[in-house]
């Protein structure tokens, strides 16, 4: 019993301290390797190898699995995130570029950009059980908060397939701008944007009515605009768009959906993510080779953190403030 | 028993879907498909048709937007008519335009006949999109509203070499090797314009004959006036005879042009030349920006890979489809209006691709080659992709996109008629 008291003590104790300073996981597509990040002071505390091309990047909803789309071996890669050991595989159709995994952590959902499908996987087992034919060249992959709709994007087809995860099918395709990167939910699930790349557009759909209610042309004098990354803040007030080879960050006003600035950042910004708390944005450079800490209450680049090679996704800690 | 190639030849070739059929089979179904008709015009039509490479990126872009259409309820179907000459290449247009299926044209065809086929285009308020055919005239002089250019314009292609010449290898000193045809003679002008107004380049010009039994002498001046770069603009045969006479002479001079044809580069020595040069709209060997996923698609489909007119076919077919489904008409008017706004296309090139108002031409990145790994045993990967122009094309706006080819205020082109 006395045994039993002390380790829950410094279990408990060891997780403290560990959710008390959540981590930032960035994928290195060009060294295979995972950088880590303290957010608290924005320093790197680890950086680990993983497998073959790990380009997609997410957490369990405890943060104790770290899922990675490892594009060459064809599978998910999985790291126990206190051991920051690999913990094994789980295959899941060729080419895996991106995934998301559902707000009860028991489903993976993950686009095969060579097979123009989406694979559902058991997070327990690894198990396959669904394979759903979606757009030509699938990439993003993004859940609502209430675990009801996956949404997939097809960079060829330009569409967002919704997946009805009760209904475990395909429900309906949404036109959406020229290729389609990533999408994200506004907390309550009723609005999604997705980025569209060529098109230099962000779309904004009705969830509900499986419908662009809004296209939002994204405009900056003497540069591309490629939007890539997309993330809203947890009070959806303010939506943060990647603009790729323009190496800014766009922010959006998600009740005017105005443009209201762009923030340089490093060169060829992909992937983004929010801290549980919302105050800091941190964006993936894939060129540069860092990483761009934002303040979001006052818009500015307040770090730059070097990772390894080719940063493309980030994943950050988010059960601490659940 | 009439032979099968002539019993085929009274109904032109056709092929529906991929399964070669004849022109005057009627083809039915419960929900007809809107009809795309690829017109390939080839005066000896040898080889296997089915393994052209116009009608194989049509192929794979009917099935690519068969995807997206059948998510919207929409079909299409790409019906393959192969011509000799334009005597039948506007009997086909006839039939085709009777059908009122039919909402556009894809042309693949020598300049009088791109210029009949337009007439009948605009005529009969049908899309036309010319998809292999360079012609800066067909752009400027005998431009029509209804005809769209995907593939890049002569102009663009001498732009995109010149400007890497003189920009990343700073030849100063230009030779021109130029022909008294009219394509070859626009190739010169247009080159000389750009190079004059840049300060220190000389410029120095020669027109081919072929009627001795030697280039010997032509070639011997040119030696000896010591270019940093001759710039070809010859048509085929000449260029035929050029690098032939160049490889037995050992020549070294560096060579660059706008239509290098690489069979006649390859089979010349092309690996000796210290510069063989050319300007393309799309390799097998591009990787970049979604390239990769684009000729990785067309090489599991038809284990050969995808070249310039095969991409430019694809592309074509893509936009039709994209254009009827986002504008949700099939009206040539509206689809015009989509075509000349601000939507744009993706065609793997890594930016965006918008057809310029001003003449229809299709803004987008083209690509210099050069000879590449002497061991390749075979002209598809013995050439290497050497940049793409404008550079860097990953952030190419459509500003910088609009340095190549002739630009909206020298275009002589004015649109008339109803549309």
């Amino acid at each position: 019993m006395r045994l039993v008291f002390i380790f829950s003590v410094l279990f408990a104790v060891g997780y403290s301290n560990l959710w008390a300073r959540p981590y930032a996981y960035v994928s290195n597509e060009f060294d295979n390797t995972v950088t880590i990040i303290d957010t608290a002071d924005d320093t790197v505390v680890d950086t680990i190898s993983v497998g073959q091309r790990p380009r997609g990047i997410g957490l369990s909803p405890d943060d104790r699995t770290l899922y990675l789309a490892l594009g060459r071996d064809d599978a998910i890669g999985i790291v126990d995130t206190k051991t920051l050991q690999i913990k094994g595989q789980y295959f899941c159709g060729t080419d895996p570029e991106s995934f998301a995994v559902s707000p009860d952590g028991k489903w993976i959902y993950v686009s095969n950009e060579d097979a123009n499908t989406a694979t559902i996987i058991e997070s327990g087992s690894g198990e396959i059980v669904s394979v759903l034919p979606v757009g030509i060249e699938p990439e993003g992959v993004s859940v609502s908060p209430d675990g009801s709709w996956v949404y997939v994007t097809a960079e060829t087809t330009h569409t967002v397939s919704v997946i009805d995860t009760q209904a475990g099918k395909v429900v309906a395709h949404i036109l959406v701008g020229s290729r389609p990167r990533e999408s994200a939910f506004t907390p309550d699930g009723t609005r999604a944007y997705v980025t569209g790349e060529i098109g230099g557009t962000v779309s904004i759909i009705d969830v509900n009515e499986h419908k662009v209610i809004e296209t939002i042309e994204m405009k900056m004098e003497g540069a591309l605009i490629k939007p890539k990354g997309v993330v809203v803040t947890p009070d959806g007030r303010k939506v943060y768009v990647a603009t790729g080879s323009a190496n800014h960050v766009a922010v959006i006003s998600a009740e005017t959906n105005e443009v209201l600035r762009y923030i340089p950042v490093g060169i060829r910004v992909w992937g983004l993510a929010l801290t549980p708390d919302g105050k800091k944005l941190y964006t993936a450079n894939g060129i540069s080779h860092n990483v761009s800490v934002i303040d979001t209450e006052s818009d500015e680049v307040i770090a730059t953190v070097a990772t390894g090679k080719g940063p493309w996704g980030i994943a950050i800690e988010q059960a601490v403030e659940k | 028993m009439l032979p099968w190639r002539r019993l085929l030849g009274l109904c032109g070739w056709t092929f529906v879907c991929g399964i070669p059929q004849l022109a005057c089979h009627a083809r039915e179904a419960e929900s007809p498909p809107y009809k795309i008709v690829q017109i390939i015009q080839d005066t000896t039509l040898d080889g296997p048709l089915d393994q052209f490479s116009e009608r194989l990126g049509g192929l794979l872009g009917i099935e690519e937007a068969n995807v997206l259409g059948g998510f919207f309820g929409q079909s299409f179907e790409l019906v393959t008519e192969f011509v000799q000459n334009h005597n039948e290449a506007s009997t086909v247009m006839n039939r085709h335009i009777e059908d009122t299926r039919t909402i556009a044209f894809i042309a693949n065809a020598d300049t009088p006949t791109t210029e009949i086929l337009s007439e009948l285009a605009q005529q009969s308020s049908t899309l036309l999109f010319n998809c292999s055919n360079p012609s800066d005239h067909l752009r400027n002089d005998r431009c029509e509203r209804i005809l769209f250019h995907v593939t890049p314009s002569e102009s663009m292609y001498v732009h995109a070499l010149g400007r890497w010449l003189v920009e990343a290898k700073k030849h100063k000193s230009w030779y021109i090797v130029y022909s008294s045809d009219a394509v070859q003679s626009r190739c010169r002008k247009t080159l000389h314009a750009y190079l004059e107004d840049i300060e220190g380049i000389s410029i120095q010009s020669a027109r081919i004959s072929l009627e001795g039994n030697t280039l010997k002498k032509q070639l011997d001046t040119i030696v000896k006036s010591k270019p940093d770069i001759v710039f070809l603009c010859l048509n085929d045969e000449e260029l035929e005879r050029l690098l032939n006479e160049h490889s037995q002479a050992d020549l070294k001079l560096p060579l660059a042009g706008a239509f290098l044809p690489p069979d006649a580069l390859w089979k010349n020595g092309g690996r000796q030349l210290e510069e063989g040069i050319w300007p393309v709209a799309w390799n097998h060997k591009l990787f970049r920006y979604s390239a990769r996923d684009l000729n990785s698609r067309f090489k599991k489909k038809f284990e050969r890979p995808m070249d310039s007119l095969a991409w430019a076919n694809w592309a074509a077919v893509k936009m039709i489809a994209e254009a009827v489904i986002r504008s949700g008409s099939t009206d040539a008017k509206v689809l015009i209006d989509y075509l000349e706004g601000e939507q744009s296309f993706d065609g793997h090139k890594g930016t965006a691709l918008s057809f310029r108002h001003w003449n229809h031409q299709l803004r987008q990145p083209v690509y210099l080659m050069r000879a590449g790994d002497n061991s390749s045993d075979d002209a598809w990967n013995y050439f290497d992709v050497l940049t793409p122009m404008p550079y860097p094309v990953q952030s190419a706006t459509q500003e910088l996109l609009d340095t190549l080819g002739v630009s909206e205020e020298d275009c002589s082109c004015q649109f008339e008629g109803t549309l």
